[in-house]
């Protein structure tokens, strides 16, 4: 309240400033008031007659010789001459006007107005309802926030020393292949990809090349390249494939290998097989079904009825829709590709809307930053990905997948 | 509640503009006095609320409020509390705000000062400038808003460029701004008087003062720029013929032009079209400027074109101020009373053709400037015009103007004798020949700096002659030469300094270009090379942290050919919150050059990468360019009424109309 009593005060103070000669002008009768036109004529007049002291005092201090001065009077009488010529002709045909006009009051009322339109257009812009946040007031925040990362650093110490402690016993007892899968999974989650990849190599080798473990590497190859399915991890997979492994992790990175280089519809064939086999409630679903329906309205690719299973709710954050919906996915089956390319675009910037209007959504920024990726728009990718990490500093959590996705659509990271 | 306060006043400032630009102009044309009384007020209260949203602000900046978007994209806690200030217009949208805080500055400073104006001229002018006012914060309030804030304040923020973190940089914009800005009041000096449609005598003697004014923070500004480029840059250049150098220099080139169109308009009543032609002009330049260097159509024009809503709006406001006001030139100027006659001849004569050259030099620095954009917008072709174009032609079209340049001040007005000129410029000639021979014996050439200094000496030289005759030196006692030095008015001093101050900065350049010698070698401590008769040596390194940096400070040990010895430390910094390394070159100046050295990174064999140049004469271009401010302050200092004796004519001559 008390900000609207100040910014209440600072619109009186500059209203009464501007508006007080008006208020003091109807205490001057009109015939004090100085006839302009004459009183211009007069100033030029002033100003001649000051140029004419000035040249005498040039003479006095020897700047001009005589003569100088003199061919400078002149030139200045001239111009006096001429001035006084046009004094005489205005009062003759009395041009000379009235100078109360009657607009006095209608400047007053416009000023009024402009002054409420201007609170008006605070109230749109401004954010009164928020305080000042100088940090010297906000220590309370910097010490929670130094605590959760004592509290951070030192989960992540006492990790470091379990996953140091379970390294050791398995250089002891190294057939124990449980405890190299644990190694590789613990280092996946510390995001050492490329030495859980020695880890689950162990775990290969020792089991006979098994296809769970050969997925598990796959996958902890691809992490290290960034995302990318190379020639190893390739190898990895179709072995595991083979070898009649049901890993999920086998189709989803071969079709990421079929998308990535170039072939989206297999990649999506690939997929939609790996979903409609899936049970309803596996947790890499949502996950998986995104991929696809990205994958189809970039490509204009069809899918409408090939999906058969019902994915439990996709989303955590609460009833919003944030993605395509079934039928707006089957519209946009039958639009020619100039249509889907405008659909798509319009989506992705709605998306960006709802985040401007409701940032605090993770996963709304991931599938933002992906979008964009995908219509092969780095530039605004890049600037998702600034304002996401900005938006959630403070969760290191969140910064780090925004990173690894970063790294996946190969944005770079600054 | 004051970050809040700073954005309503500046919403109410956007009031107080659109009422600026309407009321004035209705009171001047009603001519009712007591309207005409609130033009001023107007102005002055818009200045006030820019004022307290420029200081809020910066207390969001000083306190480190993280609620401020601005504040968290260009602030760091760690950052010292210099440049948590220069933070404040060291990004768009602050920068922005501190533009329109100077040009309402400029416009209430008018309003205090112009009470002896014709009222109606004043109010014109208040009009003018509140025009001017509201384009630009409209334009800061819809798409540039310092004020943006979050809910969810982070705990710090992404600190600010580290080059940027520089005194030198740091007052460079301001004085830039003043600059430019400056030339609004000219500017809307000019509009006023073509909707007013005559040009009176007070006009003329209130735009030479405002120009001057302007021109003397820009060549300070454009100084600033060039001095902080040659030592944090680290590799010795000082000026690259970048386009956001240009944009500052086609102003200047413009108002160097304009301010002496002024003195004629002043002095001798004549030139008033040109002078107002040039006003326009001069405020274009800066107006585009400010477009080319806040749209991002530099960067690329892809970029202007992605997101181009801050582009347009400028383009759209420069179309409309420059496209308005010549229309309005070419509509009201035929209608000037054209004023006092003069022969080719004279000192107008010698005016007119440097205004001539130098507003041909500001069209060869706009087309080497644009036509890359215009190129690249039509064709997609990348290209970039650099020191080659600009050289070639800018050189040859300054030539003939710094050679007339000695002429001016010697001419009388209205009709003058060339050859009565060249005899009292003998020594000069003596002095150019002496000169030549010398620098051949010594340097042996190249070319270009026998002849670059040659036209610095000419310049030098008759620009004092010019003086020396003024006050008789050498011709009487010297009592009366200091007698007559007293009484000389302050601008013929300003004009002497000025003059001089361009010679200098011509030698300063062709010094440094003909020159400086340079070496980049990989050193170990206490290995040596030579350069140019210097010794230098590696004698130590060492690291330290700074408030927001850690540095690697090397203490490089100098022999010179005169048996002294200098100890110069540059250091490598690295910025820890945005992660950037800066140079700190190490300089030692003097009055025959500097000794620049530039520490490097540690290559393969453990040693240092180090640069070592001696660039003889270079500090004179900055000396040069202190001595022509001072030369404008001293000028701006002179209020007197100023009055140009004519010449009398001996024979009946053909005058030439002056318009």
């Amino acid at each position: 309240m008390t900000i609207w009593i100040v910014l209440g005060a600072l619109t009186l103070l500059v209203g009464g400033y501007i508006l007080w000669p008006l208020w003091r002008g109807n205490t001057v009768s009109a015939p004090d008031a100085p006839d302009t036109d004459n009183d211009e004529l007069q100033r030029d007049l002033a100003v001649y007659r000051d140029q004419l002291a000035e040249i005498d005092r040039d003479i006095d201090r020897g700047v001009l010789t005589t003569e100088q001065a003199d061919a400078a009077r002149i030139e200045v009488q001239r111009r006096i001459l001429s001035t006084d010529q046009r004094i005489q002709s205005r009062s003759l045909s009395g041009e000379a006007m009235a100078h109360v006009s009657r607009l006095r009051p209608v400047v007053a009322v416009f000023t009024l107005v402009l002054l409420v339109v201007g609170i008006g257009f605070y109230i749109n812009l401004g954010r009164p309802d928020l305080p000042d946040r100088p940090i010297a007031s906000r220590g309370d925040e910097i010490m929670a926030a130094r605590q959760a990362r004592d509290v951070d650093s030192n989960r992540t110490t006492a990790f470091n020393r379990a996953v140091q402690d379970l390294s050791n016993r398995l250089l002891e007892n190294p057939d124990d292949l449980k405890g190299w899968e644990l190694l590789g999974a613990s280092l996946m989650a510390l995001g050492r990809a490329e030495e859980a990849q020695t880890a689950f190599l162990e775990a290969v080798k020792r089991s006979g090349r098994d296809g769970d473990y050969l997925a598990m590497y796959a996958e902890s190859v691809i992490r290290a390249e960034n995302g990318q399915v190379n020639v190893i991890a390739r190898g990895a997979l179709e072995e595991a494939a083979k070898s009649g492994s049901k890993d999920p992790r086998i189709q989803y990175f071969l079709g990421l290998a079929d998308a990535q280089n170039g072939n989206v519809a297999a990649a999506i064939d690939r997929w939609i097989m790996l979903v409609n086999a899936a049970p309803a409630d596996a947790s890499w679903l949502p996950m998986v079904l995104g991929r696809i329906e990205e994958s189809a309205i970039a490509q204009g690719i069809d899918i409408a009825g090939r999906i058969t299973i019902t994915p439990p709710m996709v989303s955590n954050t609460p009833s919003e829709t944030n993605g395509p919906n079934r039928e707006e996915m089957e519209a946009a089956a039958e639009m020619t590709p100039e249509q889907r390319q405008e659909m798509i675009l319009g989506m992705v910037s709605q998306l960006a809307d709802r985040l401007k209007e409701n940032p605090d959504n993770p996963e709304g920024w991931a599938r933002l930053i992906r979008a964009y990726a995908v219509i092969n728009n780095p530039d605004m990718a890049q600037q998702a990905y600034d304002t996401a990490r900005h938006q959630f500093a403070d969760n290191s959590e969140l910064l780090a997948q925004f990173s690894s996705l970063a790294a996946e659509l190969g944005i770079p990271v600054n | 509640m004051i970050v809040e306060i700073g954005h309503y006043a500046l919403v109410l400032s956007l009031v107080m503009a659109m009422a600026q630009s309407t009321i004035p102009f209705i009171a001047a044309s009603r001519r009712d006095i007591v309207l005409l009384k609130i033009a001023p007020r107007l102005a002055i209260a818009c200045f006030a609320l820019v004022g307290t949203s420029f200081a809020a602000l910066t207390y969001a900046y000083v306190t480190s409020d993280f609620s401020v978007v601005n504040v968290i994209a260009n602030s760091h806690t760690s950052k010292p509390l210099i440049y948590k200030i220069t933070g404040v217009w060291a990004n768009h949208e602050g920068s922005m705000l501190l533009w329109v805080m100077i040009l309402t500055l400029f416009a209430s400073a008018v309003a205090a000062f112009g009470r002896n104006l014709p009222p109606s001229l004043l109010a014109r002018v208040i009009g003018v400038m509140g025009i001017i006012a509201l384009g630009f914060l409209l334009f800061i309030l819809l798409t540039s808003n310092p004020f943006e804030r979050v809910v969810n304040p982070p705990l710090n923020g992404e600190g600010m460029n580290p080059l940027l973190q520089d005194p030198g940089i740091a007052i460079h914009p301001p004085f830039l701004y003043l600059g430019y800005v400056g030339f609004s009041v000219a500017f809307a000096f000019a509009v006023a008087a073509l909707i007013e449609g005559r040009v009176d005598p007070a006009w003329a003697r209130w735009v030479r003062p405002w120009t001057l004014a302007a021109w003397v923070f820009l060549t300070a500004g454009i100084g600033l720029g060039s001095w902080w480029a040659y030592y944090e840059l680290g590799w010795g250049g000082w000026w690259f013929w970048d386009p956001v150098e240009n944009a500052s220099f086609m102003p200047w080139l413009a108002g160097t032009a304009l301010l002496h169109s002024a003195i004629v308009v002043e002095k001798r009543d004549a030139l008033k079209s040109w002078t107002i032609f040039l006003a326009i002009l001069a405020f274009s330049f800066s107006l585009l400027g400010t477009f080319l260097v806040r749209s991002g159509a530099l960067t690329s024009v892809h970029a202007f074109a992605t997101d181009p809503t801050r582009g347009v709006f400028i383009l759209f406001l420069l179309c409309l101020t420059v496209g308005g006001s010549l229309m309005l030139y070419a509509w009201r100027a035929p209608t000037l009373k054209g004023g006092g006659l003069f022969q080719p001849i004279s000192r107008e004569g010698a005016l007119v053709f440097n205004n001539v050259l130098l507003s041909i030099a500001a069209a060869m620095v706009l087309l080497g400037t644009l036509y890359p954009l215009l190129l690249e917008t039509v064709t997609g072709e990348k290209i970039s015009v650099g020191a080659p174009f600009f050289n070639s032609t800018f050189v040859p079209i300054m030539t003939p103007a710094i050679i007339a340049m000695v002429f001016g001040p010697l001419m009388p007005w209205k009709r003058a004798d060339l050859f009565a000129v060249l005899g009292k410029l003998k020594i000069a000639i003596a002095a150019v020949i002496l000169v030549l021979l010398v620098t051949y014996w010594l340097a042996g050439g190249p070319a270009f700096a026998l002849f670059g200094m040659g036209l610095a000496t000419w310049l030098f030289v008759g620009t004092i002659l010019e003086w020396t005759s003024r006050i008789k030196l050498f011709r009487g006692p010297l009592k009366t030469s200091l007698r007559r030095m007293r009484n000389l008015p302050r601008s013929a001093h300003g004009t002497m300094l000025a003059h001089a101050g361009v010679a200098i900065v011509v030698a300063g350049i062709t010094g440094s270009q003909a020159w400086t010698e340079e070496s980049v070698q990989s050193l170990g401590i206490g290995d040596s090379t030579v350069l140019s008769g210097h010794t230098f040596t590696l004698s130590s390194l060492r690291e330290y942290e700074g408030p927001n940096f850690v540095a690697r400070e090397a203490t490089i040990t100098i022999a010179t050919p005169g048996e002294r010895t200098i100890t110069l430390t540059p250091e490598k910094r690295v910025y820890t919150v945005e992660g950037m390394p800066t140079t700190e070159a190490g300089i030692q100046s003097g009055i025959t050059g500097d000794i620049y050295a530039v520490i490097g990174d540690e290559d393969a064999n453990g040693k240092w990468v180090t640069r070592f140049y001696v660039k003889p004469m270079i500090p004179w271009m900055w000396t040069g360019g202190l001595v022509m401010v001072l030369g404008g302050l001293m000028s701006l200092s002179d209020r007197r009424y100023r009055v140009g004796a004519p010449a009398r004519s001996t024979k009946a001559a053909p005058t030439v109309p002056a318009e």
